[in-house]
């Protein structure tokens, strides 16, 4: 009637038979089983812990070396951590799309300290820097055949300028665009315009194919079918991924991959674990204690580069208490910027003191410096009539590398000098809004990650916009450092500016920062963008013989 | 009675509709976010009037209820698509993850439960339950990344991102498959304990039916209903909680486009997505509902 299994109980059904689910179970059946399942989980972890040291550790793969192949062959995937907003570089600046852009369109120059030649051959400039003349490449064309030429350039301009978008500052309001001679290019402006030429390695030059037409409407075409003379072609998007693919007729060396695949990979861990699965290639900026556990796992390697991206605490220095010289001063030297470096950051970053990053036109180190001393900035605050602990709001945005750890990191600081805050982590969408808002600011301070991408003194010049600092001096000192093409003086104008800012601290500079990038060490050629945010794939290659 | 379901379920959509549209305007709108760090207020202004949120609110429900029917959702804050295209792209490959996870349970469970009920009370029924027990707490997100760490990055056996070929889908599907078969094996197992404690089974055992044939082919059937609707409730559930493993394998679904549109203050993809969720949830009760009439012609009466 009943089958008998292979344990000790009958197996009988029917409704007077005994059921194990009764509350008939004994306290010690049941500490037995699931001892039994949990030592089995232990021992199962035990064994994943020991498998993860045995993996990791020995020495850091070195990256390839070698020869590049013949043809463009193989792929190779880089990681966004989100959907590029528009592939047009008019609409959008920002990280995400940066990566992918900055290998579909190329600049007239290119700026790595210095201003180099790249689809322009030369530059020159007028003493007053309002006109600029650019001699440019022969035998470039976009990826759709059209040649580069002068008129191509003019178009681009226009595009940028009409565009009325956050990035139109960057082609200023050119007075006249000649484009009359195809191979040279000038443009004039009715006021000097020193930054214009690093601006020009920054924007970007699109096809004047796709560029007739209404803003809006153009805007849109675009961002479906982006067209430039980078190494790499737009072919398709794959959901929120970006496909390219090789351009034959690319001027430069390179490319070598036959695509060049951009990955939407949101979250940070997940583009680790897929980097050392080997599902992507390249990982960008990497937070450090993660680079520093993936130092030594077999095939995998690590760069770095100190960038143009720099730390500050943006003060709300408009109202009480940061409208007083004292209490800025004060915070700055209630933070150790080197003591979190070295925790936070392991390291990766230069303190200078300076608000630009080192690598940017006229860098200097100010004179002024401020040690870490709390005791001090406790007795500026009370020279400044503070008696208790001065209250202030602090916040920071979330796309910030390690942004939770350094809001808290900083706050603990301020807390130790005589004043009382806490830092939240707000979203970009939040935080942005808050510095719009040109009245009352929610916050007092601001965490921000500043990027001069073009090495200019950009977000220097917009001081009143981050700080409301409404400062004589110092707002002079920059106009003036404006109103002259580069140079000596300028360089005298720019450490001025500097020293000042130094003194009267609009905004706080931290340290500039140095980004690690994660890559495959079977890949040659690639190095980590000075700019921070646009990874050039053109150079990168598998060496043809391993 | 199907009318009376259908028109039950228009109701909830229309209720739905209203919720989103609440919500949405309370977190105040999207403009700052959109016209970026340096815009003027008059591009500010400009962008309102082009978005429509300069229009009284009234005006502005009435116009969303009437678009949010036909799927009009708008365009998203971020790219120039529709958002309506956004998430009925994503939607196939949550659907797909949720339907084989469901798959892959009801195949596991079935099997075990019938096992556990056949072999009760011996050292392989209880090693399994109490296995099953300890696997109902495993969270999801935990066992992916365990399977990510063990069989991606060490063993190498399956890719981590995407969704691109059959070997992307077992490990995401497995994650989700896991905690559901636990729960499904008990529930299994105690609809089976019941059923065979009716007077219909004795009465097959006095006809001389194996206990093995009696479970499979007579007292699993009845157990149809009941785990019908728990798999439709689950459905529905699953849909909107799928959000960590797809975040964690970078899975093209709802999830993870939920998670990037509330990131971007991406309100009408946040809108589109709740919408086809309910409408996910409201098919699938009703679903459930014609299962269980179908198999069990009791309760066709009802009403």
């Amino acid at each position: 009637m009943s089958e008998t299994g292979d344990g000790d109980d009958d197996v009988v059904f029917g409704r007077s038979a005994g059921d194990e689910d009764r509350p008939g179970i004994t306290r010690q059946r049941f500490l037995k089983r699931s001892a039994g399942s949990v030592a089995g989980l232990t021992g199962l972890s035990a064994f994943i812990a020991a498998c993860g040291g045995a993996t990791g550790g020995g020495r850091p793969t070195a990256a390839a070396t070698g020869k590049p192949p013949g043809a463009p062959t193989g792929s190779v995937s880089l990681a966004l951590a989100g959907a590029p907003p528009s592939l047009d570089p008019t609409t959008t600046f920002s990280a995400n799309d940066l990566p992918v852009s900055g290998n579909l369109y190329e600049s007239l120059l290119r700026y790595d300290g210095e201003l180099r030649p790249w689809l322009a051959t030369g530059h020159t400039v007028n003493a007053d820097a309002t006109e600029w003349t650019f001699d440019l490449r022969e035998g470039v064309t976009f990826h759709d055949g059209t040649a580069f030429d002068a008129g191509a350039v003019k178009s681009s301009i226009d595009y940028h300028a009409r565009s009325g978008s956050a990035v139109s500052f960057l082609v200023g309001n050119p007075a006249k665009v000649d484009a009359s001679s195809p191979a040279r290019l000038v443009v004039r402006f009715k006021e000097p315009f020193p930054e214009f030429g690093r601006y020009m390695s920054v924007v970007k030059m699109i096809s004047p194919k796709l560029l007739d037409g209404p803003s809006a409407v153009v805007g849109r075409r675009v961002n479906a079918t982006p067209v430039g003379t980078g190494p790499y072609r737009f072919v398709r998007r794959q959901g929120n991924d970006v496909v390219a693919a090789a351009f034959d007729g690319y001027w430069g060396a390179g490319p070598y991959f036959k695509n060049a695949v951009f990955k939407v990979v949101p979250d940070e861990s997940t583009r680790v674990s897929a980097l050392q699965a080997g599902d992507l290639n390249i990982v960008t900026k990497v937070p450090p204690p993660t680079a520093a556990g993936l130092k030594g796992r077999s095939g995998l390697t690590t760069a770095s580069v100190p960038t143009l991206t720099v730390v500050q605490l943006s003060l709300t220095a408009a109202r009480p208490p940061f409208d007083d010289v004292r209490v800025r001063q004060a915070l700055m030297y209630a933070i150790d910027r080197q003591a979190i470096l070295d925790s936070v950051f392991r390291g990766y970053g230069v303190v200078t003191g300076s608000p630009l990053p080192p690598e940017a036109y006229g860098f200097a180190k100010p004179a002024t410096q401020y040690e870490h001393d709390p005791e001090k900035a406790k007795s500026l605050l009370k020279a400044a009539g503070h008696t208790g602990p001065v209250e202030i709001t602090m916040c920071t945005f979330d796309s910030l590398l390690l942004a939770s750890s350094l809001g808290q990191a900083i706050a603990a600081m301020a807390n130790d000098a005589g004043f009382s805050t806490k830092c939240d982590v707000v979203d970009q969408g939040v935080g942005d809004k808050d510095l719009v808002k040109g009245g009352k600011r929610k916050y007092d301070v601001v965490i921000l990650e500043n990027g001069f991408v073009a090495g200019s003194a950009l977000h220097v010049n917009n001081v009143e916009f981050y700080s409301q600092y409404q400062g004589k001096d110092l707002l002079d000192q920059i106009a003036k450092m404006n109103a002259v093409a580069d140079g000596p003086e300028r360089l005298r104008m720019v450490a001025g500016v500097q020293e000042t800012w130094a003194r009267e601290l609009p905004c706080l500079p931290m340290w500039a920062h140095t980004f690690i990038d994660a890559y495959d060490a079977s890949i040659a050629g690639f190095k980590p963008p000075l700019d921070g945010y646009q990874p050039q794939l053109g150079p990168a290659y598998r060496p043809a013989s391993r | 009675m199907i009318a009376t379901r259908l028109g039950q379920g228009v109701v909830v959509l229309l209720g739905a509709i209203t919720l989103s549209f609440v919500l949405a305007n309370l977190s105040g709108n999207p403009i700052d976010l959109l016209a970026g760090l340096n815009s003027t207020p008059e591009q500010r202004a400009a962008l309102k009037h082009e978005y429509g949120y300069d229009k009284p609110i009234p005006a502005r429900f009435v116009e969303y209820v009437v678009h949010a029917v036909q799927g009009d959702f708008g365009d998203s804050v971020r790219q120039p698509v529709s958002a309506f295209s956004l998430m009925f792209h994503a939607l196939p490959y949550t659907l797909a993850l949720v339907v084989l996870a469901m798959l892959v349970a009801v195949a596991v469970s079935v099997p075990i439960a019938v096992h556990s009920i056949l072999r009760r009370n011996t050292r392989t029924d209880r090693s399994l339950r109490t296995a099953l027990t300890v696997m109902q707490g495993l969270p999801e997100f935990w066992l992916a990344i365990v399977f990510v760490l063990v069989f991606s990055v060490w063993l190498g056996w399956f890719p981590v991102i995407g969704a691109g070929g059959p070997a992307n889908y077992v490990l995401p599907v497995l994650a989700i498959a896991i905690p559901l078969m636990s729960t499904l094996v008990r529930l299994l197992r105690g609809h089976l304990l019941d059923i065979m404690g009716m007077e219909f089974v004795t009465a097959l055992q006095a006809k001389g039916l194996s206990d093995r044939d009696i479970v499979v082919r007579h007292a699993l059937r009845n157990t149809f209903p009941v785990t019908v609707t728990f798999l439709a409730l689950q459905f529905g559930w699953m849909i909107g909680g799928t959000v960590i493993v797809e975040t964690v394998f970078s899975w093209p679904g709802l999830g993870n486009l939920a998670v990037q549109a509330t990131t971007n203050r991406d309100i009408p993809v946040i809108q589109a997505i709740v919408i086809a969720i309910a409408v996910v949830y409201i098919l699938m009760n009703l679903l459930a509902d014609l299962v269980a009439m179908t198999v069990d012609p009791r309760l066709r009466e009802a009403r």
